[in-house]
């Protein structure tokens, strides 16, 4: 769907000295769901404008032009207009043809749960839904590449978990691919694919449990007090377990997850 | 046709935008009314023969022109303050996203926020009756036009700085040091041909000054003081000058937008 090369991208009169983007080869194809994970500054909205074609690659190539549809951090929405209308307006701008924008907001407003909604101003909806009339607004245009930057910041537990499935059943119902960029780790974890980066670069790439298999270890016990932690296998862990209960120490015991790769990849930066 | 149904969709919606706030309107066409009612009254004694109309009432009527333009400086700059949020909330970032060509959505900003504000300043026009200037039919098409470039040119060069600001504080304050000056030397108040050298040159190389001096002359049906007949084609120059700047400018806003 959409391939790039050996991108980088560098901004003029940037502080730093590194590119935004190093180097980056990436593919992604049709139906996937893509989590771009990383600290503040990594390069994830700068890959995101890449791949809508907002910006362009200092050097590399990105190839494909899906019709992409994008959903910042900040809802765009007009707060003067209604749901429905600035559905329709997005859909007009983005050349969707009459017919179909009818037949498109039905379906989309169903998936997002705004059906009862769409013609209250979007000036007057609590964050999560103005955050889905967003995600509404986005998939008018029948986009092929959904790209999000941080669609759930700042919304509360029952939204923010809202958006994450309204996301699955967009996939699953319209085979839309899904590229968002997250600090939500356990969001980022249900995506098909986790991509890392750190300073520009992208240091680990995969399904999110390729990469915690390879961390080496499958079990985590953290001992009360020192709050050190061991990692281990699952055979390992039990031993481990008995061991500190010999010597009188409580703990707790989790299996690995992508937060402990995220550490790990990015502790080695610090 | 999809980049003009584009247009169209974005001038609707500068439409439902003002529709929604009434205060706007009230805001771009009362103080006008109130300035017109209360310098043209308040100076009517003092100051006449300056429009030649044949009563006290001739100093509104001068004042006419200038307070047509205020009303379109206002509606200008309360559209060009949605651009600034529409960049701040993303909407621009989308819309740019878009297959619609950029130059497009720049003229759609253009007419969405010109054709409000010209229907304001047109809400005036009929004080020329009531001031006793009675314009005829090709006197009022040409005022009608005079108009219209005036708001071209003002919308577009308030979107433009409103483009290079960063914020509406920030635009506020251009608002005061650029607009605001512009338009008190525009000759709104003054016939600008009586008054000093300094102030004459000043006023007449204003770019507002040239719509201002074409509104005032299809009005009274006469050519500018002023300028005389180079009023016409510098308002064409204004318009189609400030309308080329704001497409150029806005228009390469991809790059400014993301970077």
């Amino acid at each position: 769907m959409i391939r790039l090369e050996a991108v980088t991208k560098s901004y003029p009169n940037q502080r730093q000295q590194r590119p935004a983007l190093s180097d980056l080869s990436l593919r992604i194809d049709s139906g996937e769901i893509i989590a771009v994970v990383g600290p503040n500054g990594a390069g994830k909205s700068t890959l995101l404008g890449l791949l809508s074609g907002v910006l362009k690659p200092t050097s590399g190539s990105v190839s494909g032009s899906p019709r992409c549809s994008v959903v910042l951090q900040r809802t765009a929405l007009d707060h003067l207009l209604t749901v429905r209308e600035n559905a329709v307006l997005f859909a007009r701008v983005y050349g969707v043809p009459a017919p179909e924008r009818g037949k498109r907001l039905d379906e989309v407003a169903k998936i997002t749960g705004l059906t009862d909604r769409l013609d209250e101003r979007v000036g007057s909806l609590s964050g999560g839904l103005a955050r889905r009339a967003d995600l509404l607004r986005a998939m008018m245009v029948g986009p092929e590449l959904l790209i999000l930057d941080e669609p759930a910041a700042g919304l509360d537990r029952e939204s923010h978990r809202a958006i994450i499935d309204t996301l699955d059943e967009l996939r699953r119902s319209m085979g839309v691919a899904i590229v968002l960029s997250t600090h939500d780790l356990a969001d980022a974890a249900r995506a098909d694919r986790v991509l890392l980066l750190r300073e520009g670069v992208l240091v680990a790439s995969g399904a999110p449990s390729e990469l915690v298999e390879g961390l080496g270890y499958s079990v985590v016990l953290e001992p009360a007090g020192d709050g050190g932690e061991i990692r281990c296998d699952r055979d390992e862990a039990q031993m481990h377990a008995a061991e500190l209960l010999a010597q009188g120490v409580s703990y707790a015991v989790r299996d690995a997850s992508l937060e402990d790769v995220y550490d790990g990849l990015m502790g080695e930066a610090r | 046709m999809s980049a003009f149904d584009a247009t169209l969709a974005l001038v609707a919606r500068e439409w439902l935008r003002l529709m929604r706030q009434p205060a706007r309107v009230v805001a771009t066409v009362g103080t006008p009314i109130v300035l017109l009612v209360a310098l043209g009254s308040g100076f009517a004694g003092s100051i006449s023969g300056l429009m030649d109309v044949g009563d006290s009432r001739s100093y509104a009527a001068f004042l006419l022109p200038g307070m047509m333009a205020m009303a379109a400086l206002f509606a200008s700059v309360f559209g060009a303050i949605s651009l600034i949020e529409d960049r701040e909330g993303g909407i621009l970032l989308v819309l740019l996203a878009g297959p619609a060509p950029s130059g497009s959505i720049v003229l759609a900003k253009v007419i969405g926020v010109g054709l409000p504000a010209f229907a304001q300043a047109m809400l005036l026009l009929p004080a020329a009756w009531i001031l006793g200037i009675h314009p005829s039919v090709p006197q009022t098409l040409l005022a009608i036009l005079a108009t219209l470039l005036l708001t071209i040119g003002i919308v577009s060069v308030s979107l433009t700085l409103a483009w290079r600001v960063r914020s509406t504080q920030e635009f506020h304050a251009i608002m005061n040091t650029v607009l605001m000056p512009m338009w008190l030397l525009s000759g709104s108040f003054y016939p600008a041909s009586q008054a000093a050298t300094a102030m004459r040159w000043l006023t007449a190389v204003n770019p507002l000054t040239w719509p201002v001096e074409s509104l005032r002359g299809s009005l009274a049906g006469e050519r500018s003081a002023l300028l005389g007949a180079s009023a016409w084609p510098l308002t064409i120059a204004f318009a189609v000058g400030s309308l080329l700047m704001a497409m150029g400018t806005i228009g390469l806003g991809k790059r400014r937008t993301s970077g």
